[in-house]
């Protein structure tokens, strides 16, 4: 396997070596977390998840959750194809990652995304978890 | 005493995707967690990987939170997310009233710890060719050099060059919608022509990605840019 060439005059690692070490570099963060939820009395390491804020109050507790479960419930009963649209949209990808990632057309991904989150709102709303 | 949640047709983008990220009770899956591997094969789309496959895939995402965490680290850690939008969306209880988050310890920790594990990979992002005046004939990260307004007469994205036999494919959007989809251009530049920006209002906000494929097969994807129109 060549890892290492010479451009003009300086020694840098290939781009194929850079990509396998950057993945299985993240396969094992991520079996390693995996790990450590599985076992959650393991003494924490230096990645343990640090409170980054006071504790919230119970009705914070008891409301975030709530509208954890809605948004769970309101995209479970989105069109199949929205569904998939908008869950890597709340992942944060754009229009055309997505695209990319689910083999669509941009501009389909692009409709199925605007009336996947239409819905989506729509269903949360209903939920009638606003005052 | 706690504040009026805003109704939900009024919450934005960032909330929605910062109550997604921050549920915390995995419910029952019809597939099992799919393997790291998996999930960076559908990340990154992976040939070998069927689409319905990468599908179900992302049908998992949308009830494991785990899983849907595994993925976003493993897309900021190749760049297909920023740090901007994971800032958006910390790991902890929900909470859409508002109040201060902040970028979770522990998602830094991992990210930092995943690129910082192996120097190459740090190298694989942060490479550039300052070392030289002139651009080396490599370079893995694609910056743009694209002014941050655009003219309607002449718009050029412009970005830096890869290695000579590079080929760069560029998506343009303004918002959500299309403007213009380029594939396998032989020069780090592309032109939207009037009849392109025909329908867009002055002082749009055009954002835009370039994939670039080099000569030995790599894919690099740059960061998302952006251009306002005249």
């Amino acid at each position: 396997m060549e890892i290492l060439e010479k451009r003009e005059g300086k020694v840098v690692f290939t781009a194929s070596y850079l990509r396998r070490v950057a993945y299985s570099t993240l396969v094992d963060e991520i079996r390693r977390r995996r790990r450590r939820r599985e076992s959650p009395l393991e003494e924490p390491d230096g990645n343990a998840r640090d409170p980054i804020s006071p504790a919230p109050s119970p009705h914070a507790t008891a409301e975030g959750r709530r509208i954890s479960e809605s948004i769970h419930g309101c995209l479970q009963g989105l069109l199949e194809d929205r569904r998939r649209a908008v869950t890597l949209h709340l992942q944060g990808h754009s229009v055309p990652q997505a695209a990319e990632i689910l083999g669509w057309k941009p501009k389909r991904t692009e409709n199925l995304v605007y009336r996947g989150l239409a819905d989506l709102r729509q269903c949360l709303t209903t939920k009638g978890l606003n005052p | 005493m706690n504040a009026d949640p805003l109704p939900f047709s009024q919450i934005s983008d960032a909330d929605l995707r910062r109550a997604f990220a921050q549920r915390s009770d995995p419910h029952p899956a019809e597939s099992p967690c799919p393997e790291p591997e998996r999930l960076w094969d559908a990340l990154h789309m992976d040939p070998n990987l069927p689409k319905e496959e990468a599908r179900r895939i992302v049908d998992h995402l949308a009830v494991c939170p785990e899983c849907a965490e595994d993925w976003r680290l493993a897309a900021h850690t190749s760049g297909r997310l920023s740090v901007e939008v994971l800032r958006e969306m910390p790991t902890r209880e929900v909470n859409l009233q508002h109040k201060p988050h902040h970028f979770p310890k522990g998602w830094a920790a991992a990210a930092i710890l995943a690129a910082a594990a192996c120097i190459p990979i740090t190298s694989w992002f942060i490479q550039k060719a300052a070392e030289s005046p002139t651009r080396s004939a490599v370079t893995y990260t694609i910056e743009e050099t694209t002014p941050e307004t655009l003219s309607r007469n002449g718009a050029v994205l412009t970005w830096a060059a890869g290695p000579a036999g590079t080929r760069y494919d560029v998506v343009v959007m303004a918002g959500t919608r299309p403007v213009k989809t380029a594939k396998r251009l032989e020069e780090p530049r592309l032109v939207l022509d009037e009849a392109t920006l025909a329908g867009l209002a002055a002082g749009t906000l055009l954002q835009w990605q370039v994939t670039a494929t080099t000569p030995d097969g790599q894919k690099v994807a740059s960061e998302s840019f952006e251009a306002r129109l005249e």
